[in-house]
């Protein structure tokens, strides 16, 4: 299949690692990836401040992939809400769409809603399979207990459709256990890891995801595989930020990107994962692979 | 001096205000059951109570609202909207809360400020930042190999269009001028 | 026939239509139409001097027709046609104008426009009557039987009710034993009354009583004919076990291998694969289970039929099916809980300790899965915290709309029953929205429930997590101390609304009722006629009307038996004269009429050749009439020459001829 890989912002500017193992693991499976050239900001970060500008800004996205012809492959769960709500309004305010259209005009753009949103969870369990990644795997990640962590926006609000179910979501531990290792329940499993509050409650953020953190671990978990750069640069890139918000020394979790995991698993080159930008203590996982 | 919060008229033009914006909110068919609050993640952290809110847009009570640092609480986690019975979706009645308060003068936290005028000036939320591996060493897009940041390939174009969508109001003064 | 001399009355309904219609220019224009004797105006036609005027202008001067211009017909139409019966006219020579309801309040600002309107009313209703033929009411004979479908307390109170009043009863229970839902419950709020002490008399009364033939374990699969002559084909299901011989003694249980969980302690306990419900079950006759039998699957074992000193085990039994007649059938097939697995935030399957207000109550239970000691189900351990969780899945848009009304007193009535039994041991929360202790006797309830010490948490939990060591907490928001509170507890009690029981539906097909919204079937009018439905003869009691407690099931089921006695008392049903006829002669057998019949109530006549109308199935729709190639099957009183003369009438009265002149 062909995707335009759609990386939103905190990807291209911060979360490199996503990106790159996204870019070496999905082809290996048959994913092909065109960039979507021309991409902006979705506009989640701001929604509540613009809701005109975060509907424009999202449009403009799809009327580029409906330029191309292709579905988006969003990497970013935020994202891909963003897109999804945004789809789901326009087709039902023609109002709306006349508005975006006219402001569309000026970079001779057009929306017309034929472009779908994807997500790499939903393209590598609904689209691969986890049937076709385990016959791919040639280095199974063995005797590891991975815990999945969804993050938010690829669950809920339900009533949208959302890739896995908000309540016993389960594809994100089918691909972990694809790869040979296994997964498990955790008490936290579908609580939020608090980045959206980065910008008006630090504090707040930080200890959310500290909670997160804890709740792995106290289930005795070697690592934590990830799906969003938000959920990532919670957990892994400030988890340091988290251990000392918390006082709690003992906070200390492998976290990987779940296409990092997969790369790995695929027998792809450690150098073309990224696995040098995880902050999280990731080499306690990686001597054991 | 009273501490009491003063009722006539509820001021109807903000409830209509906040059911218009873009969105699933129905804040009047909240009765007041907090399953929203029971479960929200900031609630167990911070004094912030989803309901409360829902319960203080139903009588009009708005100014106090988006005024306070309440509304820029929310995690954004969707929970409430995906539990709530009523199918109030307290996220979308923030939102809106959020927007009103532009409207009204109120400004935008710094950090959204900052977004803002990157996705204006760049067409991403913010600038490529600086990236160091667990070795502490530097990383850049270019060195990995990796494609330059995606950006819209005409960006005063685009920013044009973009004050058009309402950026104007949020800008404001000369920013806001296209 | 004679020709026409008609009196129309406008009325003023007070202001309700006179302070929109000129009446006088109304009447003006009325006493100018064709064939008009009389017009006059009043304050309320409908009152007594009203009335009086009506029938004295008949007799003095010698009316026959009627226009009464007015309300709806639907508020005064008996009451003119009564008084045109007792002037000794024929009451269906009367056409009333809606001057109200279709003029003067929708248009109430247009008075001009009104007053036209008016007058176009007036004169289509003037053209009509014009044409109408008197009828007469038929009667068809009602049988003395009742058909009592469902055998639970609703449909045992109505079945003892008229079996006393001297009506034959059949009462059919789909289960192998009579007594419902209520047979499961511990102690009934307010008294605390044993459920089953105040239960068992009443289905024993019905085992012996003279007029009641208990039909248990049967269902009911057909019903043709109509009101008071109903031909109901009941099947009697094969329990493989000869009901005349078996006594009951329950050796068969005994010697069975096969244990499965049961459905009467909704899963906490288990029976064999040959039982019965519950010890006290009516009748006491034992039933296999042929999709757990080893020898119906397997065509092994035997045993029960080995050991039946009474050789009352019969496995070559075949279904039997009954026909009957009734005159009227009431149904009373109950309710369910609703599944609050779907409800899946709250955890319902995924842990033992996670239980519905009925499994409560068979745990509470004495002759229950525990012996009534209040425990666990995980371990068996009694729970030193039990969190009650009310509007589970109801007054909810994705689950239940409507407010299960026993919820909250089934709560605090638990509540009190851990309190007595287990003290100072067991916390109890109650976790609530809105706390609806109506009754009588509720109040006095919930204040004991607080003397006890209940702490009522006014808030509702997002979640139940079930935690790794096999615990239970949640979170809720107590509005009431705007606490966040993190409740730890052994047992979570959810209380599910309550639903119409699937087996419904069916039944709801073949005797063609009608279902509100919610799914229950629906009443005649929710407040004066609460047991009546669409359907002339079948009434509805109980839970399958709507969800309700056991005073106000029991009050309703008198009320449904009351009112099918009244029409088997009376031994006759007036049938209403408005109904399709056939003119043979026209008719060419094309059967479109008999295909888009709503109430099948005509068929054809192979030998005739031509449409038959069942007249007392028939409701005077006029669907048939509308569908009619040949204009053969007409609709009387609705005939196509006076509806024609009605839409020729709303043109301004021509000053030439009379009416009657119109075509056939």
């Amino acid at each position: 299949m062909r995707a335009a890989l759609y990386l939103g912002c905190t990807i291209p500017t911060e979360q490199y690692a996503y990106e790159v193992s996204v870019r070496e693991a999905l082809p290996r499976l048959g994913v092909e990836l065109v960039d979507l050239e021309g991409a902006n900001c979705c506009g989640e970060p701001i929604r509540g401040v613009n809701p005109l500008g975060w509907v424009y800004l999202c449009a403009r996205n799809l009327a580029l992939a409906e330029g191309m012809g292709l579905d988006i492959l969003a990497l970013c769960n935020g994202c891909h809400l963003s897109l999804c709500e945004v789809k789901h309004y326009l087709g039902s305010r023609p109002d709306l769409v006349e508005r975006v259209n006219e402001l569309l005009k000026g970079e001779d753009l057009e929306y017309t809603g034929k472009a779908g949103v994807l997500h790499t969870l939903e393209v590598l369990h609904d689209q691969v399979g986890v049937d076709r990644i385990r016959e791919q795997v040639t280095r199974p990640l063995k005797g590891l207990r991975l815990a999945a962590y969804y993050g938010c926006h690829i669950l809920r609000p339900s009533k949208l459709g959302r890739p896995d179910d908000s309540e016993n979501p389960h594809k994100l531990e089918e691909l972990i256990e694809a790869l040979g290792a296994r997964s498990g329940d955790y008490p936290d499993r579908l609580e939020c890891c608090g980045a959206a509050l980065l910008v008006s409650s630090n504090k707040t953020a930080l200890t959310m995801t500290g909670l997160r953190l804890r709740s792995i671990q106290g289930q005795g978990f070697d690592g934590v595989a990830t799906v969003c750069p938000y959920c990532h640069k919670m957990l892994d890139t400030k988890q340091a930020l988290s251990r000392s918000l918390l006082k709690d020394k003992e906070l200390s979790l492998p976290v990987f990107y779940y296409t990092q995991l997969l790369g790995l698993a695929l027998g792809a080159d450690r150098e073309r994962l990224g696995l040098e930008l995880n902050l999280s203590p990731i080499d306690k996982v990686l001597s054991k692979v | 001096m009273e501490n009491v919060v003063e009722l006539g008229r509820v001021d109807l033009e903000s409830l209509r205000e906040i059911k218009e914006v873009i969105g699933d909110q129905r804040v009047d068919f909240c009765y007041q059951c907090a399953k929203c609050t029971s479960g929200c993640p900031v609630a167990k952290l911070l004094d912030y109570r989803p309901h409360q809110i829902m319960g203080l847009v139903r009588l009009g009570a708005i100014d106090q609202l988006i005024h306070s640092d309440l509304i820029w609480t929310c995690s954004e986690c969707m929970k409430c909207k995906e539990r709530c019975p009523q199918d109030v979706a307290p996220t979308d009645v923030i939102y809106a809360l959020r927007s009103l308060a532009i409207s009204r003068g109120v400004k935008p936290l710094e950090g959204h400020l900052k977004m803002i005028r990157s996705i204006q000036s760049r067409g991403t939320m913010q600038p490529v930042t600086d990236v160091v591996t667990r070795a502490f060493k530097f990383y850049r897009r270019a060195e990995a190999g990796l494609p330059p940041v995606p950006m819209p390939k005409d960006l005063e174009r685009f920013g044009r269009s973009l004050l058009r969508a309402d950026y104007s109001r949020v800008l404001g003064g000369e920013e806001g001028k296209p | 026939m004679e020709k026409p001399r008609i009196g129309v009355y406008i009325c003023h309904c007070g202001i309700n239509i006179a302070g929109t219609v000129d009446i006088k220019a109304v009447v003006e224009y009325a006493s100018g139409l064709p064939d008009v004797a009389v017009a006059r105006d009043y304050a309320y036609v409908c009152s007594d001097p009203g009335q009086t005027m009506i029938r004295d202008d008949i007799r003095s001067m010698r009316l026959n027709r009627i226009v009464v211009a007015a309300c709806s017909p639907r508020m005064h139409e008996l009451t003119f046609q009564k008084t045109l019966r007792d002037a000794g006219l024929n009451p269906y020579l009367l056409d009333v104008a809606n001057l109200r309801e279709q003029c003067s309040w929708p248009h109430a600002e247009l008075h001009e426009d009104a007053t036209e309107k008016a007058k176009q009313l007036v004169s289509m209703s003037v053209a009509r009557v014009a044409l109408l033929e008197p009828l007469e009411m038929r009667t068809v004979g009602v049988e003395k039987a009742c058909l009592v479908v469902g055998g639970g307390i609703a449909g045992i109170k109505a079945a003892l009710e008229l079996a006393n009043s001297g009506f034959k009863v059949y009462l059919v229970e789909r289960s192998p034993t009579i007594g419902g839902h209520m047979a499961q419950l511990d102690k009934v709020f307010p008294t605390l009354d044993c459920s089953a002490c105040i239960l068992t008399p009443m289905m024993v009364t019905v085992s012996h009583h003279p007029n009641i033939e208990l039909l248990a374990y049967s269902e009911v699969r057909g019903v043709e004919g109509y009101v008071g002559n109903f031909r109901v084909v009941v099947t009697r299901k094969p329990r493989y076990v000869d009901t005349a011989r078996c006594t009951g003694c329950g050796t068969c249980a005994q010697k069975c291998p096969v244990r499965v969980p049961d459905e009467f302690n909704l899963g906490l306990g288990s029976r064999k694969a040959i039982y019965v419900p519950f010890p006290q079950a009516v009748p006491l006759k034992y039933t296999i289970d042929r999709d757990r039998c080893l020898y119906f699957q397997k065509g092994v074992c035997r045993v029960c039929e080995k050991f039946c000193t009474a050789g009352a085990v019969d496995l070559d039994q075949e279904p039997e099916d009954l026909e009957l007649q009734a005159g009227t059938i009431i149904v009373a097939t109950g309710y369910d809980l609703y599944d609050i697995q779907q409800l899946r935030e709250y955890g319902y399957g995924r842990h033992k300790n996670i239980i519905v207000s009925l499994q409560m109550e068979r745990i509470l239970n004495a002759a229950g899965p525990t012996q009534g000691k209040i425990v666990r189900p995980s371990d068996g351990k009694e729970p030193r915290s039990v969190a009650f969780i009310l509007c589970a899945g109801s007054r909810e848009d994705a689950g239940l709309q409507y407010c299960c009304r026993v919820g909250c007193i089934t709560a605090v009535k638990q509540a009190c029953m851990l309190k007595d039994h287990l003290k100072e041991g067991v916390t109890v929360y109650i976790c609530y929205t809105d706390l609806r202790t109506f009754g009588k006797g509720h109040e006095e309830m919930y204040t004991r429930a607080r003397e006890a010490g209940v702490v009522f948490v006014r808030g509702r939990p997002s979640e139940v997590r079930a935690l790794p060591d096999g615990s239970l907490v949640f979170d809720v928001f107590d509005t009431i101390t705007q606490q966040l509170l993190r409740i730890n507890a052994d047992m979570v009690v959810l209380q599910p609304g309550l639903v119409p029981r699937p087996e419904t539906e069916a039944l709801k097909d073949i005797l063609k009722l009608q279902t509100s919204p919610d799914g229950f079937l629906l009443e005649a009018h929710p407040k004066l006629r609460p047991n009546e439905t669409v359907v002339d003869g079948v009434f509805i009691a109980g839970t399958v009307q709507g969800p309700k407690d056991i005073t106000d099931t029991v009050a309703h089921a008198g009320a449904a038996a009351a009112t099918a006695g009244s029409l088997m008392a009376r031994g006759v049903f007036e049938v209403s004269p408005i109904i399709a006829v056939v003119d043979e002669d026209t008719c060419s057998g094309c059967g479109k009429c008999v295909s888009v019949c709503p109430y099948q109530a005509i068929s054809l006549d192979e030998k005739a050749g031509t449409a038959q109308v069942l007249e007392a199935k028939c409701k005077g729709c006029g669907s048939c009439s509308s569908t009619c190639p040949t204009g053969a099957i007409q609709l009387r009183h609705y005939r196509d020459k006076q509806v024609l003369a009605m839409i020729e009438g709303q043109v301004p009265a021509s000053p030439s001829g009379s009416s009657t002149d119109l075509p056939d």
